[in-house]
């Protein structure tokens, strides 16, 4: 069929240049605005980031002879210089060699999976004991006041009837420092894994 | 060729319908357009006009105006016939239609489409209504219409130039009993008288042949109508006074039964020379004849611009509005995306900046940080070492004679629980306050607490859960 513009009225000529220009329209929103907007969204994003980093490292510099003066008073026993299976195994021996005393027994010690939180790595143990109070009370102590760096997290006192003792089950965790570990990285790793 | 005057006349003002304060009135003949704007409201009448033979010249001219004033054309009589038509009452809305089917049952069938106006008017029979209706031919009207748009003036309205001559009539200051318009320089004269009844009574008198020639035949046709209005009028109102505007010509009456009035407005000197003055006068009455006279709703009804005319520019308005809408979204989208990408430059400026200081400290700051993140981890594990200490050395001081605890737990969110038992029920209920005295608890709660049998006696047990504070 031949098509001329000739033969075409007036009002669908008009109707046919709005379609158009809305066809335009809609063409350049999509496919020229909206990638403009998408671009200008990522630049934001960037520029509070780039703000936000430097905010950052403007605080750490800020403090930084406080960070040095602090890191310097840190004993060797702060940093791990073997692996994880070897540092788990020293730590152990340590637990155990403390805790001979005459009226405390050790009942068990388990060692739990190796955290690694960026710059540092948490060695959890889970111990239980029996004996006199004041005895597993100087054992805690004398176990987490050593060269190692360690907190307690969780325990549980029980008196045993009729012998004068008490059963306690507690968790200590241990921190280790990774002086040459690469920048952010995040690794969860086991006693049984390889570093 | 632009000229100007200006003019003061006193308006009578009818309070019961607004009337414009400012019109623009055109007056078509051959290749020129005469336009004239009148202000009613600058003091007292200002009158602005010009002979305009060019669509751009007429442009410039209206264009110093208001956009809002009203432009009106003056048909002359030559151009549109005038009817009496009595119909019965039928609802307003109706009227037009009504007079339209009357009108076309009149006309002869080769007068073509009619277009037609009306104004009412006084009528004696009951449940009748009576019209003055002004005919004229569409075509001539769209003719007439394209004319004037090529000159430059785009009318709102056709108005029969029987509307402004009443107008004048009805001036009582005047006291008319006729009204002679010489438009010498169109070579005719328009007669004017209002009846009993207020319908007008128009006639056109040729002064020139179709050769352009003077002739004596208006002479006659003008005594004609005088003693046709002589006849019909009563002796008491002799001499009667015939209103004269433009050139005035001999009228061959005798007697005195008749007096002249040169009707003299103010603004009579609107165009600069005597030719001009001739010419544009009878536009300049009309002009102060339809500001001061007439209502804007007589104006509407009167009007006789054809529908078809009105129907075009309505499209055209649409249409302009549409590709103007148009228009200035994609202008709005045009400046939107500038603004993006001025933002994204301004962006990637600020970027390149931060970028620059963070390079700068970035190592050092970065060291800091993890040692920060490292020294922040033996904190929280140093913060908790002598938990144990603290707790039981807290109990030992908080806890009355009477209470043994059977079991006490720590998890991992430093919640505590204990569970023990005491001499007495009372006992338990005082733990509470006592713990809260005590810097390493908060939080406490009682969970519960009663009495249960043991080895043939009583013992009352109870549960406890509070928080360790970090110390």
């Amino acid at each position: 069929m031949k098509f001329t513009l000739g033969k075409v009225d007036n009002r669908r000529i008009i109707l046919l240049g709005i379609g158009g220009a809305i066809i335009m329209l809609i063409l350049f929103a999509t496919e020229v605005l909206s990638p403009a907007l998408d671009r200008l969204t990522v630049k934001r994003t960037s520029v509070e980031n780039g703000f936000a980093q430097h905010g950052r490292l403007i605080k750490n510099v800020s403090v930084r002879d406080f960070v040095e003066r602090e890191f310097a008073n840190l004993g060797e026993g702060a940093f791990q210089n073997e692996s994880d299976q070897i540092t788990v195994s020293q730590f152990l021996r340590d637990v155990e060699s403390l805790a001979r005393q005459p009226n405390m027994t050790l009942l068990n010690m388990k060692p739990m999976p190796v955290k690694a939180k960026g710059q540092h790595k948490i060695y959890r143990v889970r111990l239980s004991a029996v004996g006199k109070l004041q005895d597993i009370v100087k054992f805690v102590s004398s176990l987490t006041n050593r060269k190692y760096i360690t907190g307690l997290s969780s325990l549980s006192i029980r008196g045993v009837q009729g012998h004068g003792v008490v059963e306690c089950a507690f968790s200590i965790w241990m921190v280790r420092l990774q002086p040459n570990s690469p920048q952010g990285v995040i690794r969860a790793t086991t006693t049984g894994g390889k570093k | 060729m632009m000229k100007k005057i200006s003019s003061s006349s006193r308006t009578k003002s009818q309070a019961n319908d607004r009337k414009q304060s400012e019109l623009i009135v055109c007056y078509s003949a051959d290749s020129e357009v005469k336009i004239v704007h009148f202000n009613s409201k600058n003091n007292g009448g200002l009158a602005t006009g010009m002979c305009s033979s060019s669509k751009e010249e007429s442009i410039r001219f209206l264009k110093q105006f208001k956009k809002r004033t009203l432009i009106l054309s003056l048909l002359p009589k030559s151009e549109y016939l005038l009817k009496i038509i009595e119909i019965p009452e039928v609802l307003p809305q109706e009227v037009h239609q009504m007079l339209l089917l009357e009108t076309e049952a009149n006309l002869p069938a080769e007068f073509g489409k009619p277009s037609i106006s009306y104004r009412p008017i006084f009528c004696d029979r009951q449940g009748y209504q009576r019209y003055e209706v002004y005919i004229s031919r569409n075509a001539d009207l769209e003719k007439h219409v394209k004319h004037l748009e090529a000159l430059g003036c785009n009318v709102d309205r056709i108005i029969p130039s029987a509307i402004a001559w009443r107008g004048i009539l009805s001036n009582a200051d005047h006291d008319l009993d006729m009204l002679v318009v010489n438009s010498q320089q169109q070579g005719f004269m328009e007669i004017v008288s209002v009846g009993q009844n207020e319908a007008v009574s128009i006639r056109t008198v040729h002064s020139k042949s179709q050769q352009g020639k003077k002739t004596w035949a208006h002479e006659e046709a003008l005594a004609e109508c005088i003693r046709s209005i002589v006849a019909q009028s009563s002796p008491e109102s002799f001499p009667l006074t015939i209103g004269w505007i433009g050139k005035c010509c001999n009228i061959p009456i005798a007697g005195n039964s008749v007096t002249l009035k040169e009707i003299k407005l103010t603004y009579e000197n609107m165009f600069d020379g005597e030719e001009d003055a001739g010419r544009g006068f009878s536009v300049n009455a009309a002009a102060f004849s339809l500001t001061t006279h007439c209502s804007t709703s007589l104006l509407n009804v009167v009007n006789l611009i054809p529908k078809t005319i009105l129907d075009k520019r309505l499209q055209c308005t649409i249409r302009r509005n549409i590709v103007g809408g148009l228009v200035i979204l994609f202008a709005a989208l045009l400046l939107a995306y500038l603004a993006n990408e001025i933002a994204i430059h301004r962006y990637d400026s600020i970027l390149t900046g931060i970028n620059r200081k963070v390079l700068a400290i970035k190592t050092n700051g970065e060291k800091i940080g993890r040692r920060i993140e490292q020294l922040e981890a033996i904190r929280a594990a140093r913060s908790t070492r002598n938990d144990l200490y603290h707790l039981l050395g807290a109990l030992h001081h908080a806890t009355p004679s009477g209470i043994s605890y059977s079991n006490v737990e720590l998890n991992e969110n430093r919640q505590l629980r204990f569970r023990g038992q005491a001499k007495s029920l009372a006992l338990p209920f005082l733990l509470p306050q006592e713990l809260e005295k005590e810097r390493a608890f908060s939080g406490v709660v009682l969970k519960d607490a009663g009495q249960v049998k043991k080895s043939g006696g009583t013992i009352t047990e109870f549960r406890i859960e509070c928080t360790l504070k970090e110390i």
